[in-house]
């Protein structure tokens, strides 16, 4: 499964950076656990943060920092990791890439013919707006721009948007620039895992019975 | 960390842990990896991230080990890539118009890129986010040109 589409460069430098918001960042870590080659873009990127803090100019800590700092390290010692969850997150049967794990994944709800959605709840960041979408073979997607980020990893299936045609493992990202009709691949349904910061505006009969599901 | 946002004291007490963390873990520092700084630069990105996540939730900060960003380790391709990338990424910086490698530095720590650097350089944001993606790609070339 080798991916044909990636996250931008901003994105990447922003997940290196680790400013991404919770939402996509779940994605863009979905997408890198699947595409090595991102992973070398995120390192490069990770490479550039180390060079730019050598010529950052210092903020000074407050007095007695450093004398605080060395007594903490002979008191603390740190708490052993948390070991990851072992029981691998799925939906109907359907194993979710790992990256899933410790999120709470709610229930198919059909929100339109051939439409269905699951909340997916991050522990760290319960208010972020992540979903798993699955629409049937051939549906068209509901017709939405964006006002902010919206990224998407194709975890089953495929739709085709703009010209492009997207597969397992392919990352899309689209913001105010964009405006969405994906139509799903004949092969059968499609399940993607999408983040959404900001306001989508829906358009259309489907996209107005969408809206107060995703709640945007 | 004050510039991505962090109040001085968080950024402190980011900077202690870190401080911390680096001692801790010297042992598992391997040079074969990743260079100090980027090193470093990881550790307190991790360490944000984990703050940033304590603060939403009850659950417990593990030591600068965000998930996701370990997810998957790293194939001895990916290794020697990465040993390779540092000095190539520093010549890339380098390269850069003073512009472009400004534009780079100003994004690289903000939560929100676009809309903030409009508003420090009062520019349309159409125009910063030209800019970005034009500096970035020319980034990637030079990145490229040295492979």
């Amino acid at each position: 499964m080798t991916a044909n589409y990636h996250p931008s460069d901003l994105t990447i430098m922003r997940f290196a950076a680790g400013t991404l918001p919770a939402g996509p960042m779940l994605v863009v870590a979905t997408h890198l656990s699947g595409c090595p080659f991102c992973r070398r873009r995120v390192a490069t990127f990770e490479a550039a943060g180390g060079e730019i803090l050598t010529e950052i100019r210092p903020a000074a800590l407050s007095d007695g920092a450093l004398e605080r700092t060395l007594n903490r390290l002979d008191s603390s010692e740190p708490a052993p990791l948390a070991s990851p969850s072992p029981q691998p997150a799925s939906i109907d049967g359907f194993i979710l890439p790992r990256t899933l794990n410790d999120c709470k994944v709610g229930p198919w709800r059909t929100v339109g013919p051939g439409v269905k959605l699951s909340r997916v709840t991050m522990p760290h960041a319960p208010a972020a707006n992540v979903i798993l979408l699955k629409v049937k073979a051939n549906r068209r997607m509901p017709a939405h721009g964006h006002s902010d980020l919206e990224v998407t990893q194709v975890l089953k299936g495929s739709f085709s948007d703009a010209g492009n045609r997207y597969q397992p493992g392919d990352f899309v990202e689209g913001d105010d620039d964009t405006d969405h009709s994906p139509v799903i691949g004949s092969e059968g349904e499609c399940i993607s895992l999408a983040a959404i910061e900001g306001h989508v505006r829906f358009r259309g009969f489907f996209g107005r019975l969408l809206q107060p599901f995703i709640g945007l | 960390m004050m510039r991505s946002g962090s109040s001085s004291e968080l950024a402190e007490e980011i900077a202690q842990e870190a401080m911390l963390l680096v001692w801790r873990k010297a042992a598992y520092f391997d040079p074969a990896r990743a260079g100090a700084m980027t090193w470093i630069f990881a550790i307190a990105r991790n360490l944000r991230i984990d703050f940033q996540r304590k603060s939403k939730s009850s659950k417990h900060v593990d030591e600068g080990e965000a998930d996701g960003l370990q997810a998957t380790e790293p194939t001895p391709e990916e290794i020697l890539f990465v040993r390779v990338d540092e000095e190539r990424v520093r010549a890339a910086l380098q390269a850069l118009s003073s512009e472009q490698e400004e534009i780079i530095r100003l994004s690289f720590f903000r939560d929100r890129p676009h809309s903030e650097i409009a508003r420090e350089l009062d520019l349309p944001l159409g125009t910063v986010k030209s800019r970005i993606r034009r500096a970035l790609a020319r980034l990637r070339d030079l990145l490229e040109e040295t492979l």
